[in-house]
Formats: structure tokens, C-alpha cells, sequence
């Protein structure tokens, strides 16, 4: 009975091995895929008893670095398979409440659907309740949920704009823009480090004006980093705008090198005399040579 | 987030616990990459990427890649290569495309690296996505690219066994060595393509093929035999004198019955004595120790002495010693002193140290010792009087007889006297009494001062039986002064002293 419970509980192991392979693989496809098979043969892919198996074998053991690897792992593959790695940080759940949930549903898709849409409820929750630290916009246009990114960056600038530094007892106060990205990326360019500034201090008034700014900035469009400026177009005095493109012609790099126009002064026995055109130097008339031996001993030459 | 409560927590705590403190650091560096301090920046991207699990990351790394400092966007684009799937994967690469092209090799590298330590993906969907992904790479990354498709399983091979078969004149030189990243049984397989291929439309390739060659894919390397010049050829030979001969069939076989003396120098001169065995390279020596051209007998027979003092593999110095200096002892003593550089004192022969130009010591130089050549004069001629055989004796004296016979047929003054021809006769008689042919010549003079130049053969041979020639004798006499020209028939039965013309 002992054998077999520890075969078991060997074949669990072996089947979180197996995933935390893949997961460190990048083969998340390949757990989305164990969890399809987990509904066709529980036996093959035990996502139900994973958790509980891991939970007495490390009961043993003292959490080690290979223990919050492999957690690490099966929360990267659990949330890869969902397609919601950028929530992987965001989310307080713990991976196991995560996977109770799936195993609970009759088929992986619905499963998928249903934890996603679980998933995005929250995130929307805890937007509105300014809980934003860790979530990235972009992060969660990549993972389908990008409908709450324009959400995200609204709740961001509104911290940015609450975050405003105040004058406290004769100090300015920089604790709550160090506390909201917008603003760490504010104090990183201006390279202030200090939690409070003194009045006086120059760069307070430095840091306020740029601040307003920023404010701007984000509030009209993207963010810090502006889009390139398009090609201003280039108008006559008529009015009219130029086209870039028909008024210039590439300058050739090198000119092109023409077709010989000199022809044969003289006309000489062999053809390719012609074939090879005028580049050669003109040779002085010569009297057309009976015998090719005696023609080149009688020449004059000229060099 | 208080409705999850009901949700019991004490058993799980452990775990939970651990996972928990496993994100708390996860969320600690992303918080401090976007620290006011720059330190804590620069120590935050560096967790980054030094972390073992950083998936979770992998949004941060994306979107770091707009990030104002140089530093963060390497370090960012570099994790990101090595972390992403899916769907990310077409991001990197719009990223990718964006760097210049030595950030992308790191980048690149960095995924190599990933793949060589964990593996690549198993997952057919996901090895498309990144061969897909990677073949919109340029050409200046096919050696990376290559390394990295060597991990994307089928998807891969198919890709790289595409490159080799239909695009060989687009596979760089790295790209070849590369080829080294595939497993053992593709490897072999994409070395004899590549072989195939590149003798027949890029021969260039053959100087990084060498390199990667093993002894049980040498003989991939025949489709430049078949396809090259003598510079590819004697670059296959000594590849394969490189690893050595083990046995003396298919390519080195080929390699000796070059027509080209070069090949054959290539290969002689790049062999492996160590790696070889001894049974076949002596074989192959043996063919080539009767090469005509100077060079490779030369070089075979130097290969010969280097047995003597470099072991090869299967045997030790003492036995190939023992069976070179049987067998092949001529070819040895002749390249002993060809190749001073080997040691052949084993032989047992002496090498004379012989100067390129030759010493004349003093004594030769002055007076003549009796070894010089000396000028001959005609004096020496006339002096000597050497031996001379009987057979010369009448000769000289018939010439004598014969001159003085012409002498008295010109003046005929001398005619009438017979006693003077007489004498005279007597005179020649008395040199050339002794001979039968003196006799007989003396009586055909007399007779043919008498009847003229035509002599009655019955007449003569009449008086020769006076005189007392018996008739044998005179048969045979007469045969032998016509042979010689002396007398000759100048009619029925008649015979005439020949006379000399002046």
C-alpha cells in the first residue's frame, strides 16, 4: 500500500517536474496542452492534487531556493496558460486558488474564459481602487485585456495629478510622487533622490515646473515620450504644396560611362578591330599590309 | 479581496507563504526599476536579468525597451529574448529589428544560451513561432540563428536542412560551424548535404567544412573530389591526412590515385602517423613510394623514417621498426640523408656529412701526379709497336706486294726487264716467302707481266703445282685473296690482279 502511495505521489512529482520543464522551456503551449489532456485522463496530468502533493513534500523539507523556484515556475505556467502573464505580479491570488478554480470547470476553454474573465474583474477592481503598482499597460494590451489599459493609464494620471508635491513645514513634500510611477519617472529624470526638499532649493521649483508639464504632456497624449514630428510640408508662394518626390532626382554617384562615338579611322583586316570600338588611341593611316609579317616590321610607330 | 477568506489558508501557509515571498521579490525589482535612484535602477535591471525564474518579468522587460537609458534597454531586450513565447515573441522581434545589429546579435546570443541550458521548446506551435520569428532575421545573424534552431526541434532541422539543400550559396562561413549545434545523427546527415551541395555550387566553403569533420564523416568529403580543382582536392587531403588513416578505402584511395602530384604532396605531408594504423598506412605508403613525380616518393619515403620514431596508433616503435626496416630499407637508407631532420640512427647507417660544394684540397692543385690525364702525339702513335696477329702480317705485306705492283704496271719502263720484276718479285717474295698466298700472288704478278692483265686460272694453277701448292690449297687461296679484294675474275677462268688507282 506504502509502494503504491509513493509511486503515486512519485508520478506527481514527476508530473510537476515535467511542467516546471516546460515552463522554464518557454513551451507554455505545451501546459496549456496538459491542462486540455487534464479533463480527457486526470490520472495523466493530476493539476487536482498538484498543489497538495507539493504542500507534503516540501512539509518535510525546509522552503528552500528550489522550492520558490518551482512555485515560481507553476505560477509561470498557469498564468502563461491563461495568456495573463502580466497579472502574474499584479494578482494577490496564490497560483493554487488559481488552478482550483480551472479544475472546477467542465472544459478547459470554458475554463479559460471563465478564470480570465475572474481575472480581469479584479483588475478592473483594483484600478478603481488605485491599486496599480504593479500593472502595466502594455503588459495588458499583449494579454488580450487591453481593453482595460486605457483604464489603467486614466488611473495612473490621476495619481500622478493627486501626487502634486506640497509644501509641508517649510519642506516639499515628494513622498507621494516617489510613490506613483509617473512620477518616479519624473524624479529619475530630474535625478532627485530626496524624499523632501528644502524651500529654497532651486530644483523645487525646477521639479514643480516640470511636473506641470508632464501633467500636460500625459493628459494630451501618450506620455513622456512624444511621436516623432511629421514632415512638414513644403508650400510655394502659390499656395500650392511641393511633392518631394518629382522635383529631385538622385544625383548619380557616377556618371555613366557612354558609348564610344569615335569610329575606325581606318578600316583594318581583322574584325574585332570594329568589335572593340574607338577606346583605343587612333593609330597613324597605314597602308593596308599585304602579309601580316612584314606589315609590322615596316610601321613607324608613334608612342 | 475580503470575500476570498472563506477559503481556508492554514493548510496551504507553507506554500503559500513561499509563493508569496517568491512574488514579493518579483514585484520588488519591478517597482525599482522605475526607482528616482539610478542606483537602484542600474541593481533592479540587474536582478532582472540574473534572475533563475523570471517570466513574470516579462511585461516590465517589454516595456522597459522605450525606457530612456541605453543600459536598461540592452539589459531589457536581452532578458526579453531569453523569456519570451507566444505571443511576446512577435513583439521581440519588431524590437529586435529596431537595434542596431550588434544589440541584436547579443540579444540573439543570449536566446542561444537560454536554449542550450533548458532546452528549446518541445511544442510544435511554439518552435514554428520562432522559426517563423527568426527566419525575418537578417543574414548577418545566420550563424546565431543557426545555433538556435539546432534547439527548435523538427521545425528547426527542416529550416537549417532547407538552407543547406536549396540556399547553399546564401550559408555564410560561420553559419557552417554552426552546423556543430545539431545533434549526432542530424549532424551527419546535414554534413553529407552540405558536402554534396557546396562542392557543386560553393567549393569555397570547404576550408570551415575541414574544420568540423570527424573521422566517421571524412568520406562525406568525395563530392569534392569528384567536383574540384587540385587546391580543393589537396585541401580534402589533408583534411584527411589530418585525422589519420585507419583503413585504406573509399577516400584515401581516392586521394592516391590523384592524377595531381599536389594532392598527393597535401596528403603526404599533413599525415597523421599518430592517428593512423599501421597496416594501412603502409599500404598507402607503399603505393605512393612509386609515384614517379620527385615530391611524393620523396615525401612517402620521408614518412617511411618518420615510423621510425612516431608511433601510431595500434602499434609501438620498436614493432614498426622492426617491419619497416624489412620491408622497405631501400626507401629508408634513400631518405635518411634526404631528411636530416628525423632521427635515423635507428637505422644503423652512418650519414657522411657531405658539403653542397666540393673542398679541392692543395696537393691536387700543384704538379701533375700520374693520374693526370696527359696529350697524346702522333709520336706515341709511331713509337708503339704493339702485338698485331698474323692475319695482319699478310695484310700489310699484301698491301706492300700491291703497291709495288702498281708501281711497276706504271712505268712500263720497268716491263722489259723480268729480272728486275723479277727481283722485284723475289724482292716482295722474300718478304712474304712464308705464306701461300704470298706465292700464289708472286706467280700471278709474274704472269701477268707476261700474258697481261688477264690470267688464265688453268694456267696459273699449273704453275702454282710447279712451285708445289697442291690444289686444295690453291682453291682456297684464290677463294680468299678474291674475298679480299686482291684479285678478282674478270672472265671465264680468268682472274686479274685488282690495281689500286692513285
Amino acid at each position: 500500500m506504502d509502494a503504491k502511495r509513493r509511486s503515486v505521489a512519485g508520478d506527481k512529482m514527476a508530473f510537476v517536474d515535467m511542467v516546471c520543464d516546460m515552463s522554464r522551456r518557454g513551451d507554455i503551449s505545451a501546459v496549456a496542452e496538459t491542462f486540455e489532456g487534464y479533463w480527457t485522463d486526470k490520472m495523466k496530468y493530476p493539476w487536482h492534487t498538484l498543489y497538495a502533493g507539493l504542500e507534503k513534500r516540501s512539509a518535510t523539507k525546509k522552503p528552500d531556493v528550489n522550492l520558490s523556484n518551482t512555485l515560481l515556475l507553476l505560477r509561470d505556467a498557469v498564468f502563461g496558460a491563461l495568456g495573463l502573464t502580466s497579472l502574474s505580479l499584479a494578482l494577490e491570488m496564490s497560483t493554487e486558488e488559481i488552478v482550483r478554480r480551472i479544475v472546477k470547470e467542465p472544459s478547459w476553454k470554458e475554463a479559460r474564459r471563465d478564470v480570465r474573465q475572474y481575472a480581469s474583474d479584479t483588475v478592473s477592481e483594483m484600478i478603481k481602487r488605485g491599486e496599480i503598482a504593479y500593472l502595466i499597460p502594455s503588459g495588458l494590451t499583449s494579454d488580450g485585456l487591453g481593453f482595460l489599459a486605457p483604464t489603467l493609464r486614466h488611473a495612473q494620471l490621476e495619481e500622478f495629478r493627486n501626487s502634486k508635491p506640497k509644501l509641508m513645514r517649510g519642506k516639499l513634500d515628494l513622498r507621494p510622487l516617489s510613490r506613483c510611477i509617473l512620477g518616479r519617472t519624473l524624479l529619475r529624470q530630474l535625478a532627485i533622490k530626496e524624499d523632501r526638499l528644502d524651500e529654497g532649493d532651486p530644483r523645487g521649483a525646477q521639479l514643480l515646473e516640470t511636473y506641470e508639464h508632464m501633467l500636460v504632456d500625459v493628459e494630451i497624449g501618450e506620455g513622456a515620450p512624444a511621436a516623432a514630428p511629421v514632415d512638414m510640408e513644403q508650400v510655394t508662394i502659390g499656395g500650392e504644396p511641393t511633392d518631394e518626390g518629382t522635383d529631385r532626382k538622385q544625383a548619380r554617384v557616377s556618371e555613366e560611362q557612354g558609348e564610344g562615338v569615335q569610329t575606325n579611322l581606318t578600316e583594318y583586316v581583322g574584325n574585332s578591330r570594329e568589335d572593340r570600338g574607338a577606346k583605343r588611341v587612333p593609330r597613324p593611316p597605314k597602308a593596308k599590309p599585304r602579309s601580316r609579317g612584314k606589315s609590322h616590321q615596316g610601321r613607324a610607330r608613334n608612342s | 479581496m475580503k470575500t476570498r477568506t472563506a477559503k481556508p489558508k492554514e493548510e496551504k501557509g507553507s506554500l503559500s507563504e513561499a509563493e508569496r515571498k517568491a512574488v514579493d521579490e518579483l514585484r520588488d525589482i519591478v517597482w525599482n526599476m522605475d526607482s528616482p535612484d539610478l542606483t537602484s535602477m542600474y541593481e533592479a535591471a540587474s536582478r532582472l536579468a540574473m534572475h533563475p525564474v523570471a517570466r513574470s518579468l516579462l511585461p516590465k522587460a517589454m516595456s522597459a525597451f522605450k525606457a530612456d537609458d541605453p543600459i536598461i534597454r540592452k539589459t531589457a531586450l536581452r532578458m526579453a529574448g531569453q523569456n519570451a513565447y507566444g505571443q511576446y515573441i512577435r513583439e521581440l522581434i519588431s524590437q529586435l529589428k529596431e537595434v542596431n545589429p550588434a544589440e541584436r546579435e547579443q540579444a540573439l546570443q543570449g536566446i542561444e544560451e537560454k536554449f542550450v541550458q533548458t532546452g528549446g521548446p518541445n511544442s510544435v506551435l511554439e518552435q514554428k513561432r520562432w522559426a517563423e520569428a527568426l527566419q525575418s532575421l537578417g543574414r548577418e545573424h545566420q550563424p546565431t540563428i543557426i545555433g538556435i534552431m539546432a534547439h527548435l526541434g523538427t521545425v528547426g532541422t527542416q529550416w537549417v536542412k532547407d538552407l543547406v539543400s536549396e540556399r547553399v550559396d546564401t550559408l555564410s562561413f560561420g553559419g557552417v560551424q554552426r552546423l556543430t549545434a545539431f545533434p549526432e545523427p542530424t549532424r551527419s546527415g546535414l554534413l553529407k548535404m552540405l558536402c554534396q551541395r557546396s562542392a557543386e555550387k560553393k567549393p569555397e566553403l570547404l576550408p570551415y567544412i575541414s574544420p568540423i569533420i570527424d573521422p566517421k564523416t571524412v568520406q562525406y568529403l568525395s563530392p569534392f573530389l569528384r567536383h574540384g580543382n587540385w587546391q580543393h582536392r589537396s585541401q580534402v587531403a589533408e583534411a584527411v591526412a589530418k585525422l589519420g588513416i585507419t583503413a585504406p578505402v573509399g577516400i584515401v584511395m581516392e586521394l592516391i590515385a590523384d592524377g595531381d602530384w599536389r594532392v598527393k604532396q597535401a596528403l603526404l605531408d599533413n599525415m597523421n602517423v599518430k592517428g593512423s594504423r599501421l597496416a594501412a598506412l603502409l599500404k598507402v605508403l607503399e603505393y605512393l613510394v612509386r609515384d614517379p613525380h620527385t615530391r611524393v616518393h620523396g615525401l612517402a619515403e620521408r614518412t617511411f623514417l618518420r615510423l621510425g620514431s612516431e608511433p601510431c596508433r595500434d602499434s609501438s616503435i620498436p614493432a614498426q621498426r622492426d617491419k619497416i626496416e624489412k620491408q622497405f630499407r631501400a626507401q629508408l637508407l634513400e631518405a635518411a640523408p634526404a631528411n636530416k631532420d628525423i632521427d635515423s640512427s635507428w637505422l644503423g647507417v652512418s650519414l657522411v656529412e657531405s658539403f653542397p660544394i666540393p673542398v679541392i684540397s692543395e696537393e691536387d692543385e700543384s704538379g701533375g701526379s700520374t693520374e693526370a690525364p696527359q696529350g697524346v702525339s702522333l709520336e706515341d702513335l709511331g713509337a708503339r709497336k704493339p702485338a698485331i696477329e698474323p692475319n695482319q702480317d699478310a695484310r700489310l705485306d699484301l698491301m706492300a706486294a700491291l703497291i709495288r705492283a702498281r708501281d711497276s704496271a706504271k712505268s712500263p719502263s720497268l716491263k722489259p726487264t723480268e729480272s728486275s720484276t723479277g727481283a722485284q718479285s723475289r724482292s716482295g717474295a722474300t718478304e712474304a716467302t712464308s705464306t701461300a698466298a704470298g706465292t700464289f700472288m708472286k706467280l700471278l704478278r709474274s704472269m701477268t707481266a707476261v700474258r697481261g692483265k688477264e690470267v688464265p686460272v688453268s694456267g696459273l694453277k699449273e704453275n702454282a703445282i710447279s712451285l708445289g701448292m697442291n690444289d686444295k690449297e690453291f682453291d682456297s687461296v684464290l677463294e680468299q685473296l678474291e674475298r679480299d679484294g686482291v684479285i678478282y675474275r674478270s672472265g671465264k677462268d680468268k682472274v686479274s690482279v685488282a690495281y689500286m688507282e692513285p
